[in-house]
């Protein structure tokens, strides 16, 4: 069983926390964030910059569950315009999912990486140049939680490139060294009987 | 006795030691690491990062992480040290309320005492979680050169970690120490220092009675291992732009992964004769190609892309012995310090320049902090067999007439230590003298620094040059100075006690700490709540793995299908309190979860 599912690792000091979730209308039409706020009209085709994709395929993105795409087209309005509200608002969202999809799926964060194929073999994997710098972050040491912010690109990105690499069974997630509370209180890092004493 | 624990707080590296039966010993932090970044950075979402994690994301993250901290700390906003660090570094350094420098981290400012106290609070904790107990009592060293002031927001730092430092000590200081440590002996030792950032040559002389005594030192803040790194990378970078025409300088990923291998390559070097450098996807072209770094790395390349590093060490060092009068020849044994001097050119060159082998059997990266650990012992231990003599690292003095500096302590004096210089007045019927006490090395006052003023009044109305005032400098174990004015003909006395600003007034180093405690606090509750989330999932996967013998076994029995009900329930209830991380919730269910394990072992038995 596993038990627990965004849990940060010991050594981050802080749990990962997920940014708040943003209410949708029935319509697929975005509230604001903030209810002071009015909440912009759906922009139509008509409203857009030649090329700019309509917010509405964002709201149908969103609908249909596809926060990767939904991202893309966020992404790509604000790309034109970046005081777009909705987009913002729209792309927020789709990040936060993401991350609660990918972050779901690697399961506890204090576990830790491991990468499991060697280095020659990684040169036969079709990888780019960011998935080649998370893999090259992971030394099986570092927890997810800790990978994750080596990677210093967005949660979702990097959580996904991670699913990506753990699914490619490049790397696998290893439980780590059990933590002992000490009755002092003090931290316990769970690597103590290693080395150096 | 209290546990005092020595840190060599490093420009890049931090190293802790404590004494134990009598022997110093270097502590491994949490990844077995003997030495931990001296690095500081923070995450878009607020984290703290601090040693090897903060270091694998330094490039990638500069604008937010902090390297070598202590090249700024108790600095002048307007030194030049500072002009060179705000040009050098793509963290923000901003001036400070107090003249002081200040680091600008995503939406907070941070003064230096607090980013160092980060990486003295993390070597605090490797020392607890070794010896099992808090520890509040350490020993802190500093290049010999450093100032009151720099000496000063050191201590600071130590109060914002939460130490007490009961003593800063200069670094070749500590490493003769423990290169002396045991041993009955008499001799000038040079500590030939080449660290990570900076090189730092000394001149000591240990007395068999266990006196060690600083005798010149000299170096350069800007000179280390970092530089011998960058030659490697510029290396790779004109090398990928050869074959590839693609720079890799535009990537910062690529020039993360470059200085990491980068340093690899340097340490593999030491031992073998060549290393391989091998970076996969190192880049994605606009074209959706990835591009792979591969290049081999030989020591004899090395050796020439450093040749100018490794020289400069060996002019410093030259330049110092003619400072101090002293022979080659007199020097009577080499400590090695610092990761870079296991290069084996930096030894062939040593020896060759001292003309003797450099002394193999202390470690060049612990020795700081073994000298360290030794010398909090001794400040503890009552039948102490250690003493110090340390120096002046700046030349003390006065501002007379022309604005020149007049010096009446100069650099390299051994402390404790009093000199006392007569001067006259210069007016006619002059009745008062006003006194700039300075440190520097400029023969003009205002290249000197100002360390504070007094004014002696009540002087006699008399012709210039008659009336003489003594002028008498006192510098304290402590490194505490005291200037003091006398008429001799009144014996009237005015004296200040010069006090070390570390740019931070009590009130701030007092708020700090508690917001450095309050933070540790917090992350003692988070890793508390991790480690106990880590136990439930323990316990329900050993319940879960055991249910189905117990399942078979009570099988048909009313008792049994209840306690099988109420063992799911616990189990599902333990799943609720891992999610929420409510601490109560996982209280209450780690005892649910133990006693239903003793009972299904009990059924098993």
């Amino acid at each position: 069983m596993t038990i627990g599912d965004n849990r940060n690792s010991a050594g981050s000091g802080r749990t990962r926390r997920i940014t708040p979730v943003m209410p949708f209308g029935p319509t697929g039409a975005l509230a604001t964030a903030d209810p002071d706020v009015p909440t912009q009209p759906v922009q139509g085709p008509d409203a857009t910059v030649a090329g700019t994709p309509p917010m509405s395929a964002v709201a149908e993105r969103l609908d249909l569950g596809d926060y990767t795409g939904a991202l893309d087209l966020a992404t790509a309005i604000l790309d034109i315009d970046p005081d777009h509200r909705e987009a913002a608002a729209a792309r927020r969202e789709c990040e936060r999912r993401l991350e609660e999809i990918y972050l779901g799926r690697l399961g506890p964060t204090d576990r830790v990486p491991v990468v499991v194929i060697t280095p020659e073999d990684v040169l036969w994997r079709n990888l780019d140049g960011r998935t080649a710098f998370l893999l090259s972050r992971i030394d099986g040491a570092a927890t997810i939680d800790e990978v994750l912010d080596m990677s210093g690109l967005p949660l979702h990105a990097a959580g996904r490139m991670l699913c990506g690499l753990v699914e490619q069974r490049l790397v696998e997630l290893r439980v780590p060294p059990r933590r002992e509370k000490r009755s002092s209180g003090r931290i316990d890092t769970g690597k103590k009987e290693e080395g150096g004493r | 006795m209290d546990k005092v624990i020595g840190i060599d707080l490093g420009t890049t590296n931090s190293c802790v030691a404590v004494m134990e039966g009598g022997t110093p010993v270097v502590i491994a932090n949490r990844g077995g690491y003997k030495t931990t970044p001296s690095i500081v950075a923070v995450t878009e979402t607020g984290k703290r990062l601090v040693g090897h994690i903060g270091k694998r994301q330094a490039i990638t993250n500069a604008e937010n992480t902090v390297v070598a901290a202590k090249r700024l700390i108790g600095r002048k906003w307007n030194s030049p040290q500072v002009a060179t660090a705000i040009g050098m570094y793509q963290y923000r350094i901003v001036e400070g309320p107090h003249g002081d420098v200040r680091i600008h981290l995503r939406d907070k400012i941070y003064s230096v005492p607090e980013i160092s106290a980060m990486i003295l609070q993390e070597m605090k904790i490797v020392a607890e979680d070794h010896l099992g107990e808090e520890v509040s009592k350490a020993v802190v060293t500093c290049p010999a050169y450093f100032n009151d002031n720099q000496r000063q927001a050191t201590r600071d730092a130590g109060v914002i970690a939460g130490l007490d430092v009961i003593r800063v000590i200069n670094e070749p200081t500590a490493a003769a120490l423990a290169y002396g440590f045991g041993r009955k002996i008499d001799r000038l030792v040079a500590v030939y220092d080449l660290g990570g950032g900076t090189f730092d040559i000394s001149l000591l002389e240990i007395g068999s009675e266990g006196v060690f005594k600083v005798v010149s030192t000299a170096g350069d803040t800007f000179l280390g291992g970092e530089d011998f790194d960058a030659r490697i990378i510029d290396w790779l970078v004109q090398s990928f732009m050869q074959e590839h025409r693609v720079d890799l300088r535009q990537d910062r990923m690529a020039m993360q992964r470059l200085k990491d291998a980068a340093e690899k390559a340097k340490c593999d070097l030491s031992a073998a004769r060549q290393s391989e450098i091998n970076l996969p996807f190192i880049i994605s072209t606009g074209r959706n190609e990835a591009l792979h770094l591969q290049k081999t790395l030989t020591r004899e390349n090395l050796e020439q892309l450093t040749a100018d590093l490794v020289q400069q060490t060996i002019d410093i060092c030259a330049g110092t012995l003619d400072d101090a009068g002293i022979d080659v020849e007199e020097v009577e044994d080499v400590v090695l310090v610092g990761g870079m001097t296991r290069m084996a050119k930096v030894q062939e060159r040593v020896a060759e320049f001292f003309r003797r082998e450099p002394c193999k059997g202390v470690h060049p990266d612990e020795v700081v902090a073994l000298g360290a650990a030794i010398q909090g012992f001794a400040l503890v231990e009552e039948k102490s067999p250690v003493i110090l003599l340390d120096i002046t690292p700046h030349t003390l003095g006065i501002m007379v007439v022309g604005g020149l500096f007049e010096s009446i302590i100069t650099k390299d004096t051994t402390v404790p230590t009093a000199q006392t210089k007569t001067f006259t007045t210069v007016r006619d019927n002059q009745t008062a003298v006003k006194i700039l006490v300075m440190q520097g090395e400029s023969e003009k006052a205002e290249g000197n620094e100002l360390l504070g003023e007094f004014i002696l009044t009540g002087l006699r109305k008399a012709p210039k040059g008659e009336v003489e005032v003594d002028v008498t400098f006192e510098i304290n174990a402590d490194g505490i100075v005291g200037v003091s004015a006398k008429d001799l003909e009144t014996g009237q006395k005015q004296s200040i006690t010069v006090t070390a600003t570390s740019g931070l007034t009590h009130d701030e180093v007092r708020k700090m700490a508690i917001d450095s405690k309050d933070y540790m606090v917090g992350r003692k509750a988070d890793e508390s709540a991790a480690a106990d989330v880590q136990e439930i999932e323990g316990l329900a996967a050993e319940i879960e793995r055991l249910a189905p013998q117990v399942e078979e076994i009570v099988q048909g029995s009313d008792y049994g299908s209840e306690a099988l009900a109420k063992a799911r329930e616990v189990l599902a209830v333990a799943r609720d309190a891992a999610r929420t991380g409510s601490p109560a919730a996982i209280k209450d269910v780690k005892e649910s979860l133990r006693r239903t394990l003793r009972m299904f072992k009990a059924v098993l038995e």
